[in-house]
């Protein structure tokens, strides 16, 4: 059983990890297509679903996005209410995926699978704020656009789960 | 000596068969989307939070200025294209969007509640609610 403090310092440092990469991304140009966004932040967020368990990753998603709009004042606007979505909705399909599905998902589908979510729940918002009729026609560029993000966003969080493991064990509690 | 020490190492693959499968049902629904948007654009519906436009795609140009909650988004319609010139949005995520031109394209200013979306055949019945 690790330590109630280790557990703090852990969790502390994956936030500080997540919101770092939540602001690199609102400062990258956004892309063209509505709703789709890189996820940069979904990388931690998939590690600590991993490392320390769905609990960890909820209250860090949840952190993250507040803290995050609090740090670029965009707290209460579009932006905000489209990221909160973005990040419960592929916390959600990511952790269910990741406890229930037989056969397992690696890194790759938990990922990709989490930009879907994200992507979808954003178009969501983004057609009820603006009364948006062309749902549909998007469904088909948010499918393949989860694609490359997910790969990029999975293959860093394998990579990040494997430092910490590495460091875990030469027994750094990191 | 016994080793106690556990292995952190984490416990899932990068890739598994059931990603791959994930990942090409994917690419089946990018191809039924593509079928879908097949046709050529005909209508441009513009719809603001209070008023909506129809304009024909080919038509002359036209210059139409949407009241939202922040203020007046401006959208140039006609020659085969639309596109979103001003807004008064933060993200400018409309004006990053471009010029649409084929059937099923659409631009969306979420904060200034201002949709763009360009119609082809068939499609008029998203018109009338």
């Amino acid at each position: 059983m690790p330590l109630r403090t280790e557990k703090v310092v852990r969790q502390g440092l994956f936030l500080a990890l997540a919101l770092i990469l939540h602001l690199v991304e609102a400062f990258l140009p956004p892309l063209p297509i509505p709703g789709v966004r890189l996820g940069l932040a979904n990388i931690v967020t998939l590690a600590v679903l991993e490392i320390q368990g769905p609990s960890s990753a909820f209250t860090l998603s949840l952190l993250r996005v507040l803290l995050g709009s609090f740090l670029a004042a965009t707290f209460g606007t579009t932006a905000f209410w489209l990221s909160l979505s973005g990040a419960l909705a592929s916390f959600l399909v990511m952790s269910s995926l990741s406890k229930f599905s037989r056969p397992r998902f690696g890194f790759l589908g938990l990922s990709v699978a989490g930009a879907l979510s994200h992507n979808l729940a954003q178009l969501l918002v983004y057609s009820l704020l603006a009364d948006f009729g062309g749902f549909v026609y998007y469904l088909g560029v948010l499918a393949v656009a989860a694609v490359p993000t997910g790969m990029v966003v999975g293959f860093l969080a394998y990579w990040l789960c494997r430092a910490e493991g590495r460091m875990a064990n030469a027994g750094f509690a990191l | 000596m016994q080793d106690t020490r556990i292995n952190f190492a984490p416990k899932r693959d990068f890739y598994t068969r059931a990603d791959l499968v994930l990942i090409l049902l994917l690419a089946f629904f990018f191809g039924l989307g593509c079928l879908l948007n097949r046709g050529t654009g005909e209508l441009v519906a513009v719809r603001g939070q209070e008023t909506s436009w129809q304009l024909p795609l080919a038509g002359p140009e036209k210059t139409i200025e949407v009241q939202g909650p922040l203020g007046k988004t401006v959208v140039k319609v006609g020659r085969g294209e639309a596109q979103v010139i001003s807004s008064p949005c933060p993200d400018q995520i409309c004006i990053h969007s471009g010029r649409i031109t084929k059937r099923g394209q659409g631009i969306i200013c979420a904060p200034n509640h201002v949709s763009v979306q360009v119609l082809g055949k068939g499609d008029y019945h998203a018109l009338t609610h």
